[in-house]
């Protein structure tokens, strides 16, 4: 049976921020999984979020595969040259109480492998279409040890509105 | 036996010895109900308590109205029947994806069931988060992974869903629109801590 640890947590006040880093993460636990109720700052109803592993923004170093719940119809599609895990938050103005529901999971972060990354993405709001949700599967093609994670609302510098929350928890094994 | 603080020097009954309670786990149990014998129309979990910052709702079920049937249990909060809810779900069969939504319900979707001939078969399982469920400057938004297979043939599902209010959360009614939940049906709420 494992246990759940809170490691750290973010509450975006009322100045904006662009990003909020989780540093010096803890090389004790088996898993790490973030669990994020945002809202971005783009202009359509959903704004771009991700989280930099170890502050590594380079092209190419993230595989995926994906599907979505966008515009209205379902689609699978894959990439090769990602940089960084992805969700999506809602955005825009006519909503201002809506905010996503996305889950983050880092498997085995400390090992010298490659590492799996899961998202899942719900921007929910009641409209046919101007919805974004997303199961993601990411390969990050990098061996080092995850030591710091930046949650952030898109390389556009969109900025994370007041009373996004995010959490960084630790899953410990037995 | 008393135990001594080594930082006050004071003497305790308690291995606290003057320290307020520490429980390090985020993640707890708060209820589970499990159907009895008679079957149960619905499920409900009252006075959530407010001192966590997200739920989430394990969900293992299954409908009373047979063979073939199909059914999504559904969530509702608060005792909130109007239609304030809207929910998408993106579904998988095993062959082909397929999308629905709904704008304006009187619930969200939770969990997909399909019933089998076979006692043993049928139950859908569901794993439903619920973010930030206190907060009243967000309406609560939940996203939920469930599906069955019954022996070869089956659905996925993801589903997200919207109640539109800001008021916290305080109960969650789960049922189908049109059956029961059989006995060993069972939903388990658990708090997940990030203060």
């Amino acid at each position: 049976m494992s246990s759940f640890y809170k490691i750290a947590s973010y509450t975006v006040p009322s100045v904006e921020v662009t990003s909020y880093t989780f540093s010096n993460i803890p090389q004790t636990y088996t898993d790490l999984c973030v669990i994020w109720s945002g809202r971005g700052s783009r202009a359509s109803f959903y704004s771009d979020n991700g989280i930099k592993i170890n502050g590594n923004l380079t092209a190419n170093s993230l595989n995926y595969q994906a599907h979505r719940y966008y515009n209205g119809s379902p689609a699978a599609y894959s990439g090769t040259d990602g940089q960084y895990p992805s969700g999506y938050d809602n955005g825009g103005t006519s909503y201002q109480y809506q905010f996503s529901n996305v889950r983050y999971y880092f498997f085995n972060y400390t090992s010298s492998d490659y590492k799996t990354v899961l998202v899942e993405t719900t921007c929910e709001q009641d409209s046919a279409t101007a919805i974004f949700n997303l199961n993601e599967a990411s390969m990050l093609k990098n061996t080092a040890p995850i030591t710091s994670l930046v949650a952030f609302g898109s390389t556009n510098n969109y900025t994370l509105r007041q009373n996004s929350v995010i959490t960084l928890y630790g899953i410990k094994d037995s | 036996m008393a135990i001594r603080s080594l930082k006050t020097g004071s003497f305790s009954r308690s291995l606290l010895v003057g320290n307020s309670f520490y429980d390090p786990y985020a993640y707890k149990s708060i209820a589970t109900v499990s159907v009895g014998s008679g079957g149960s129309s619905s499920v409900e979990f009252t006075s959530i308590p407010s001192t966590y910052t997200h739920l989430q709702v394990r969900g293992f079920h299954k409908n009373s109205a047979g063979a073939g049937s199909e059914y999504v249990a559904v969530a509702q909060f608060n005792g909130d029947t109007a239609a304030n809810y809207s929910y998408h779900y993106l579904r998988g069969n095993g062959s082909s994806a397929s999308s629905g939504a709904s704008l304006t319900d009187a619930y969200v979707l939770a969990g997909y069931q399909n019933s089998s001939a076979t006692s043993q078969m049928g139950f859908g399982g569901f794993v439903l988060d619920i973010l930030d469920y206190t907060n009243t400057n967000k309406y609560k938004t939940v996203r939920s992974i469930a599906g069955a297979d019954v022996n070869g043939s089956g659905i996925i599902d993801f589903y997200s869903g919207t109640w539109r209010s800001t008021s916290a959360i305080t109960s969650i009614k789960f049922y189908y629109t049109a059956s029961n939940f059989v006995q060993y049906s069972r939903f388990a709420l658990y708090g997940i801590r990030s203060a």
